[in-house]
């Protein structure tokens, strides 16, 4: 996946950091609100259990919430492509729901729906939602005028038209979208949590927090680093699946 | 798409037009650019009788290529009248009787070449014609046996084009429309893809309206061939070619091909230069 030449340099430069990062714990240099690299690997190898307890509806609430916003943009995107007129409309409420600062308007949404996984779902949503409408619509946009006058030449329907023309069109410019998302699905499930919650990685990281409990704090950051890392991997693993097998190579971002 | 007010008129109550495949009546184009209306086109007159084949050669800016877009029903005249097969063009775009081969070949990049010329059948369903050529059959006569399954961008611009012609015929159209099919290749290939076209058209016979730059592209393929002016874009004038089909390379020294191409050639030039009028 990852060319093993091209991948050497960043791997060796985050290894010697982390190695003088674990220098300056062993010679007292770290304030003690740090942690050295390895109390983290010891930290999150002791908690595992109690890391995967909280891991667990985080991961449930980034990975609904993101493909809730896959299905809604694509939707969306569908109907815009049908009915272009519809645009302006989408996008000045598309736009204006992205501008709001989500930690905000979160409070309106706990009154609204109280403690719930649906709150949580709707945070992480509309979280993810913009970039991968803005994607699609940009895909739906970029086949030539000539494949759409084809189409119209052969009196297509317009879900054939979406279908086998703006939708495969549209398949890389979606990816980058996807890729964007990827990391804010888990963001927007850590906030939800911030707000309230029993359980959740986000529950986890205000309790180490408030017990000052470095060591703790940092293995919960690291755990939601690799699963946003991870995300976005696993991202880039479908695209290439999806988009190389689809003879994009030439249009691919 | 039923809202046009003349009814398609009977084949038998117009003598006239009774035998065109194709009939164009009248026909203005204006658009609107920054609040002022711009007669881009006519009005305009043409018809072509039943395998006929015919070229459209002007100055750019004449509207040759909107005048095959009216034909073909991707947007509609300002005024006048159009019929392919004796019904509005609409009717005849919602039957699949008009099939449009692009300058640019137009092909599904992530479709192989036969699966591009199977997307019309996959468009029209079961319920679809099956009485023309199958896309293998197609496929033969374009001469891409081989290529079924390569991708686009694996063939050359000739063979793509060869491609997107088998498409347009693959529901076994009326009408065949080019809007300068073989623009973008170069010479050599474009004389050859000549051939081809008068060789798969003396198989299929569609009556058929070429738009084109060449002036000896447009003599050589066509049984006429229709000059235009432009602003507004109009027919100044038709131009018939005496030539005997099947037509060989070897014509283009006779001295039929060589009066038409000069009277195309005056009937253009002239009407650039000013020095023959409008008509």
């Amino acid at each position: 996946m990852i060319d093993g030449r091209r991948a050497l340099l960043p791997a060796g430069a985050m290894l010697a950091f982390l190695a003088a990062f674990q220098l300056a714990a062993a010679v007292n240099m770290l304030p003690a609100t740090l942690a050295s690299p390895l109390q983290i690997a010891k930290g999150v190898a002791d908690s595992a259990d109690l890391l995967w307890f909280h891991l667990e509806p985080t991961l449930l609430v980034a990975a609904t919430g993101y493909l809730l916003a896959v299905a809604i943009a694509i939707a969306v995107g569908a109907l815009v492509y049908v009915v272009k007129p519809l645009e302006p409309m989408v996008m000045t409420v598309g736009t204006v729901l992205d501008s709001i600062p989500m930690i905000a308007i979160a409070p309106i949404l706990v009154i609204w729906m109280g403690l719930t996984l649906q709150m949580r779902l709707t945070i992480t949503t509309i979280i993810c939602l913009f970039p991968i409408f803005i994607s699609v619509l940009q895909g739906l946009k970029s086949p030539p005028p000539t494949a759409e006058e084809l189409f119209v030449s052969l009196a297509a329907s317009p879900m054939q038209r979406f279908r086998l023309l703006g939708m495969p069109y549209a398949l890389p410019y979606l990816f980058v979208g996807l890729k964007i998302s990827a990391p804010l699905a888990i963001l927007g499930a850590l906030i939800a949590e911030w707000t309230g919650a029993e359980r959740g990685l986000g529950v986890y990281l205000l309790s180490a927090m408030f017990g000052m409990r470095v060591v703790a704090l940092w293995s919960g950051v690291f755990v939601a680093c690799a699963i946003s890392v991870s995300a976005y991997l696993l991202v880039c693993l479908f695209e290439r699946l999806a988009v190389a097998d689809a003879g994009h190579r030439e249009v691919g971002s | 798409m039923m809202l046009k007010l003349a009814p398609p008129p009977c084949a038998s109550a117009h003598p006239e037009t009774g035998l065109n495949q194709l009939s164009v009546e009248g026909v203005t184009k204006s658009f609107d650019i920054d609040g002022r209306t711009v007669e881009v086109m006519g009005p305009l007159d043409l018809s072509l009788k039943k395998g006929e084949f015919g070229a459209l050669i002007g100055p750019s800016g004449c509207g040759k290529s909107t005048l095959l877009r009216m034909i073909a029903d991707i947007f509609p005249p300002t005024s006048g009248r159009i019929t392919v097969g004796g019904v509005t063009p609409s009717v005849a775009r919602l039957d699949h009787d008009i099939g449009f081969v692009f300058q640019d070949p137009t092909l599904l990049p992530w479709r192989s070449v036969i699966d591009n010329i199977r997307l019309p059948l996959e468009i029209v369903g079961k319920s679809g014609r099956l009485s023309g050529a199958t896309p293998q059959e197609l496929i033969d006569l374009v001469g891409l046996s081989g290529f079924e399954q390569a991708r686009p961008a694996q063939l050359s611009g000739g063979m793509q084009q060869r491609a997107a012609i088998a498409r347009a015929l693959v529901l076994s159209p009326r009408l065949l429309l080019l809007d300068e099919p073989f623009g973008a290749l170069d010479e050599i290939v474009r004389y050859r893809m000549n051939l081809e076209l008068l060789r798969i058209r003396a198989e299929i016979n569609t009556t058929s309206l070429m738009v084109t730059h060449s002036i000896q592209e447009a003599v050589f393929m066509s049984d006429r061939v229709f000059v235009l002016a432009a602003r507004p874009g109009r027919i100044v004038d038709i131009v018939e070619v005496e030539l005997e089909r099947p037509r060989k390379l070897s014509q283009m020294n006779s001295a039929a091909f060589t009066d038409a191409v000069n009277r195309v050639r005056t009937s253009l030039f002239g009407e650039a230069l000013g020095m023959f009028g409008d008509d």
